[in-house]
This record gives structure tokens, sequence and C-alpha cells, in this order.
């Protein structure tokens, strides 16, 4: 009897350890539980302010974010679609969905470009190939202002 | 200060910021154990201001996150209310510089993977739609009907019982923002850029949605949430009206913050993106509690209205013959080979093996045979000569239960901390299980508070019999779960914490995560 209990006991432990062995979350984008949404929307209202922090910082760190995603541009076979989306989808986490008419989109591909090691007029070629004279116009004008 | 003058002082930040790169901290963090979700812990890179870490998509690919550290520790350390320990790394620059440029070279990569999947989805139904299935839906195009659509729009003022005039100085921001809007859509219209039609759509409905705000007097922005299936059950937000009150009552309170704080700064893009998210949060939280209106999921981070709609560009095409079938065989054939790059599995592709992976490949860490749990990972790092110093960052409850120890008196609090019941800086979360005792502290305790949180455990599942045709088995299924996370407590481990519905008052006033730094 005892040895049955004491196999009942091991048997629940060795259950219950077993998600001890289970790692990484489960995302909870889409998850339909009270709980997840209600953390999701209450975080959403302690996200950081536009207002209030000076307009300089939030365009440091979008150009920031970009300079890191767009330095790895260089070693990428060039390919213009994928490289766009690349940046709507940084654009997007700062809330800029048109970031043509953002300086600091240019400001920011441009620096990432010279930190992966390209030369100015290299910079400025790769932006003129995949987004265009406009963008490299700007790209030359941002990385002139340096 | 003129905007060749800005763009200068802007770069002059950035370059600099870029320049000092090789002094920005990089960690592996171990986020510790709870009930729930990755009960075993999980694992993640800092770098900066981002973490990245791999996770468990409902498709059951494993993808890396890339977000902001302060996001994820206000994810994990206080609304999961898990303790960290971070792993300090102490690499050269051209290391740190190559781990980041790895972990944003799989991240790209991987996007485009599933965009490519997402495209072939598309492609898929624009077939299925001439056989004569439903079209497929394109962003953006659900803000027109002829015009407008009806319910495109939130009345944050009418949804909290408020005339909401605009101020002159408001009025004046809008009419620049109409104006340049009219600017960005003609340039969106003459753009090479590739994917302009979501932006341009977004930029029309905005400009929609600003004229009716200065011909009606108020604001009235776009509804910020695409996606309009996932929603909560009404019976579940009626169940749980306190959370949602409270949650409307601090959406209420963002939304005068913000509008307050306008100030005299233009109204660009950005900010006007997060007037829109606050009047959405209003709206939801509103309409849920005085209307039992379901409430609707919101995804993590920034939100851009893009609201998919319906549209036949093609009315009376003829099928194509067999091309359905064949675009179902693509994307199944190309979910597959997702499947095997990216695919979970618990011992040898999962969040800690991943990490585990880009370290060897840039440091050459040579990690033990249980780096695949996110523990064992930390351990070896840790014990590494990569390892410059560890730093513990306890969970939110640890951390108020010490501030208020050192305010109080340590025994006072700890004995009212100690349970569920008198504890003053936890509120059970509706998804966790039944316990009386925290046994997150020494260890030695364990055995003695996991046994009664067993009793209390199996005590609530039998009196949760009762109750089962009141609560449809709740309380049972609770006390069960807590009977079964009290059994690791008995032979000393300790797996569940608690955790918090809503950020906790007074995190969610502010806008930081306090989280100390380490050195």
């Amino acid at each position: 009897m005892s040895t049955r209990i004491l196999s009942l006991i091991t048997a629940i432990v060795m259950l219950a350890l077993l998600p001890q062995l289970m790692g990484c979350q489960m995302s909870r984008a889409s998850s339909r539980s009270f709980a997840s949404m209600a953390s999701i929307w209450s975080l959403s209202a302690s996200f950081k302010s536009s207002f209030g922090r000076d307009r300089a910082n939030l365009d440091e760190e979008y150009a920031r974010d970009l300079a890191a995603v767009s330095a790895t541009f260089v070693d990428s076979p060039v390919r213009e679609a994928a490289l766009v989306r690349d940046v709507t989808r940084v654009a997007e986490v700062h809330g800029i969905s048109d970031w043509e008419s953002a300086d600091a989109t240019w400001l920011g591909i441009g620096v990432g470009l010279r930190q992966a090691g390209m030369s100015e007029p290299q910079a400025v070629a790769l932006v003129a190939q995949v987004f265009g004279d406009a963008g490299a116009t700007r790209t030359a004008a941002a990385l002139e202002a340096q | 200060m003129g905007r060749s003058a800005l763009l200068a002082a802007l770069a002059l930040l950035v370059t600099s910021a870029a320049g000092g790169t090789g002094e920005a901290p990089v960690d592996v963090v171990h986020v510790t154990a709870n009930s729930g979700l990755a009960a075993g812990g999980h694992v993640a890179l800092r770098i900066d201001e981002h973490a990245y870490h791999w996770e468990v998509h409902e498709h059951g690919f494993l993808v890396l996150a890339r977000e902001e550290w302060r996001t994820f520790a206000l994810r994990y350390g206080t609304l999961e209310n898990r303790s960290m320990r971070l792993v300090r790394l102490d690499l050269l620059p051209d290391q740190r510089t190559r781990l980041e440029g790895a972990l944003l070279w799989f991240w790209r990569a991987q996007q485009r993977d599933l965009a490519q999947l997402e495209a072939l989805s598309t492609e898929r139904r624009w077939h299925r739609h001439l056989e004569g299935a439903d079209p497929p839906t394109l962003a953006g195009r659900g803000f027109f009907d002829r015009g407008l659509a009806a319910d495109a729009l939130v009345d944050p003022a009418a949804a909290l019982g408020e005339a909401g005039e605009l101020s002159p100085s408001e009025r004046n921001r809008l009419t620049d923002l109409a104006a340049a809007l009219e600017r960005s859509i003609v340039q969106l219209v003459h753009s090479p850029r590739l994917d302009r039609g979501r932006p341009l759509l977004l930029a029309l409905a905005r400009h929609q949605a600003v004229m009716h705000s200065l011909s009606q007097g108020r604001f009235l922005l776009l509804d910020a949430i695409s996606d309009q299936r996932v929603v909560l059950d009404p019976e579940a937000s009626a169940l749980h009206r306190d959370r949602v009150s409270e949650m409307a009552a601090r959406m209420a309170r963002g939304w005068r913050r913000e509008r307050q704080a306008l100030g005299s700064a233009p109204l660009d893009e950005p900010t006007y993106n997060q007037l829109e998210e606050i009047a959405t949060g209003v709206h939801e939280m509103t309409a849920a509690l005085e209307h039992g209106n379901p409430l609707r999921a919101r995804p993590l981070g920034r939100l851009i209205p893009n609201r998919p709609g319906s549209v036949d560009p093609m009315p009376g095409a003829r099928p194509l013959e067999g091309r359905a079938d064949d675009a179902a065989a693509r994307e199944a054939h190309f979910r597959a080979e997702l499947a095997g790059r990216y695919g979970y599995d618990l011992f040898r592709n999962n969040c800690a093996t991943e990490i585990e992976a880009v370290l060897a490949e840039v440091t050459g860490l040579d990690a033990g045979a249980l780096a695949f749990i996110p523990a064992g990972l930390a351990r070896d790092v840790a014990a590494s000569d990569l390892a410059r110093g560890t730093v513990d960052l306890p969970s939110h409850r640890r951390r108020q239960v010490a501030e208020l120890a050192h305010r109080q008196g340590r025994l006072r609090v700890a004995l009212r901390e100690s349970n569920t019941w008198t504890s003053t800086v936890y509120q059970p979360s509706i998804a966790d299980d039944a316990f009386f005792f925290f046994a997150d502290g020494t260890p030695w305790t364990r055995p003695l508070l996991g046994t009664a949180n067993l009793v209390y455990g199996l005590g609530q599942a039998t009196v949760g019999l009762a109750t089962a045709p009141f609560d449809r088995g709740r309380r049972a299924w609770s006390g069960l779960r807590g009977a079964f996370y009290s059994a690791p407590e008995m032979v000393g481990f300790s797996i569940r914490k608690g955790r918090y519905d809503l950020l906790p008052e007074p995190i969610a006033r502010h806008s930081g995560v306090q989280v100390s730094q380490p050195q």
C-alpha cells in the first residue's frame, strides 16, 4: 500500500516537474483569455507617450533603430522589395507608416550603411538603387549634415 | 531652428550613440519559471535597449522577437511576476557587432519568410475567390464604404460623456496635420515604394478623420484595432467587470493626460498615432463596460490602423483552371519548408538552443548538455569566460515586499505578505490557480508551504465540485491546478509565483519601467 502511495506521489511530482523542461513563452498576440488580453491592454496604457518627450529623442530612437537594421543591408543580396519591407517593419514599431517623409529615415539608413563600412558614395548609391533617387538625395544631405 | 540644423543635431546624436555601442550592455537574461505558459522559464539576449528572444507562435514556429527591453521587463518581470537573472557578457566590440548583426540578419530573414507565407496564402485565397469563395481582404480597405465607413472612427469624448471641444490650438494643429497628410498622399501616389498601398489608404483615411474632427469640433480618430475577429466572450467581460472598469479608468486618465500634453508641438505621425491608440482604448473599454460589447484583443506594440476590407478588383473574372490547387500546393510546400526551418522542438530547437547556437557561433561558447533548458544555458554562460558578472532582478511582488519590509518592519511584512489572503501587494490573477502561500522564498520552507498549498488546492477542488453548476467548474479546475503546482514545492522546487492581470499601479502611471540596471 505504502509503495503504491509513494509511486503515486512520485508520478505526480514527475508530472509537475515536466514543465520545468518546457521553456519559451508562447506568443500571446492572439490569445483569447481574459487575463492575456487584459495584461496586454494594461501594458499598452503604460507605453511611453510621444508627448512630453523631446521630439529629437524620438527621432533619434527611430534613426538608431533603423541604423542597426540597415547595417545588415550591406551583406544582403539586394532585393529591393525585401529591404523596403524591412524599413516599413522598423518604422511601424515607431508609429510611422509614411517613412519616406521622415528625415530620420534617411539619416538612419545612411548612418547604418556607413557603420557597416560603406563609403558615403557607396551608401548613397545603394539607397538610390533600392529606394530611388529622392531617397538618395536626402540620405546624402543627412550624411553631409554630420 | 531650421530643418537642416535639426537634421544636423539629430545626425550628431545618432552617430555619437552609434559610436558608443561597444559600451552598450549585452546580457543573457534568464527568466525564472512560473505556472502557465513557458512554465519552465525563458531566456533572452539583451543588447542595449532591445531584447531578442525566441517565442513559440500559434502556428507552431519558433519566431525571433525583437522588442524594447523595457516592454520585455514589464511583460515578464511585472505582469508575469518572474524574477530574472542577467548574466552580463564581456564581449569585444567586434563580437558585439557580429552578435547583433547575426540576430538582426536572422530576424529580417525570418520576417521575410513569414511575409512570403502570407503572400502565398493571399494568392491562394484570390484563386479560391475566382472559384466562388469570399474575396481576400486588403489592409486599409475596411476604412472606406462610399467615403469613410460609419464605424471607422472612435469618439473618445462621447465615450467619456464629455464635450471634448477642440481648443483653438488643437484646431490649428489639426489643420496643419490635414495639410501635411495632403502632401503625404500626393507623395505616396508618386512613390517608388513597392508597399505604398497601405500607407496611402491610411493617409486618406486619416485625412478624412481630421476633416471630420474639424467640422464637428472634437477629436474623431481612426479605430486602431485591425483584427476584428479576436474578441473576448462578453460573459467574461461581465464576470471580470472590476478589471474592465479599472482599465477604462486608466484609459480615460491616459486620454486626458495625452491631450493635455499636446502643448505646442506639431502633430506629426507618431504623435497622432499615439492619440489613435489611446482613443481606441477608451472606446474599447467603455463599450465593453457600458454596452457589453465584446472586448477586442490588441497585439503588443504600436497599433497602426489598417482595418482590412474585402475588395473585388476583377468582378466577373473566371477561375483559372487548376491554379487554385497549384497555389494551395505552393503554400503547403512552403509552410512545410518553414516548419523544417523554424519548427519548435522541446530538446533541439527552442529559445535556449537558438541563443546557445548564436553565442557559440560568435563567441565560441561551449555550453553543456543541459543548455537546452533556459536555466542550464544561463548557468553555463555564467560559468564561462564570457561572463563579467550577474545581476538579479527580483519579480515585481518580491521587489514590493522588500520595499515594504524596509519601511514597515521585516517580520510584520513577511507574515502579511506570505499568503494570497492577506497580501497587500498581490491581487490574484484571474488566470492563477488556487494557492495560499507564496513558496518562492527560502528553499527549506518550500516542502512545508507546498504541503499546505496542496491541501488548500484539494480543498478548493472539493468545494468546486459543489459550485460547479454555478461557475462551470472554474473553482474545481483552479483547485486541481493549484494542487498540481504544489507538488514540486513539496520537493523543494518553486514554479508558481502568481501573476498580475493589470500592470500594477504606480508603474502604470509612470512612463518608465523601474528595474535596476546592472553595473
